[in-house]
């Protein structure tokens, strides 16, 4: 049976697991899908501050594929892990493409990215948005 | 260290409908650093965005990527007229093995069919 996951309302993402330290910081590990991969991002919550300690990457077979440390007392924001997963994302098509002897629009590849983990990351602040705007009848249709 | 600035407006191109950008690029022997992003609206300027970004990594190309990016990310971080943006990689990457690279090519074989690349 699967665990039920709970929703972390700040990062957005869907908590795994947790544990309290004895110093009072929370070390949480969330996960949200992007497509066929997960991604893993590990906190540290204490009070009214939250750092981003790692991102991992992981694909369907949960072989991981991206791992990222990042410096101590990193703030978390959502658009560090998008920026930094993006980035990591651009690099591996770069490491394929030469692999596999072929080319790619790196700016095209950019922005198609970005798109859709701006809706991974942010998808529901953007429903929020449109639900406003739809009771307000700010919406055409 | 010379001071160049790319103005957008004198290359007849812009950011979004009336905002305009210019890049303050200091160059020394060993490297360029974009030090300020100007977003400007009629020719003035509505703020400066302080950085301190070596260029040396980034290819000319990806100029204008890069300060599209520190213009968001000032709009959306910051509630000041003046910021101060650091490159954003405050992180490290583990480097895969070899199972690890032949998966890292098949998500990226993915992503290519996935996104039309």
């Amino acid at each position: 049976m699967n665990a039920i996951m709970i929703k972390d309302e700040e990062t957005g993402f869907s908590i795994r697991r947790v544990y309290q330290s004895s110093s009072g910081f929370q070390s949480i590990e969330g996960i949200r899908q992007f497509g066929k991969l997960t991604i893993r991002e590990g906190v540290i919550k204490g009070v009214a501050s939250s750092f981003l300690t790692s991102v991992k990457v992981f694909d369907a077979n949960n072989t991981l594929i991206l791992d990222l440390t990042f410096d101590r007392m990193t703030g978390y924001t959502r658009k560090l892990v998008l920026r930094a997963v993006r980035k990591e994302l651009i690099e591996m098509l770069r490491e394929a493409s030469v692999l596999q002897e072929r080319t790619f629009d790196e700016n095209e590849a950019f922005e198609k990215i970005d798109k859709e983990l701006s809706i991974v990351f942010f998808g529901e602040s953007y429903n929020a948005i449109l639900h406003w705007a739809d009771e307000y009848g700010l919406l055409n249709n | 260290m010379n001071q160049l600035t790319f103005n957008k407006i004198a290359l007849g191109k812009k950011l979004i409908d009336f905002i305009y950008y210019e890049a303050i690029i200091e160059k020394s022997e060993n490297e360029s650093k974009l030090i300020a992003v100007n977003v400007l609206a009629n020719g003035k300027i509505l703020t400066k965005i302080k950085t301190n970004i070596s260029l040396s990594e980034y290819e000319l190309g990806h100029l204008d990527r890069l300060i599209i990016e520190i213009i968001s990310s000032f709009i959306s971080d910051s509630e000041n007229n003046s910021s101060t943006c650091s490159k954003q990689e405050s992180f490290y990457a583990t480097k895969p093995s070899n199972k690890q690279k032949e998966a890292r090519n098949h998500v990226a074989q993915d992503l290519f069919n996935q996104f039309n690349l």
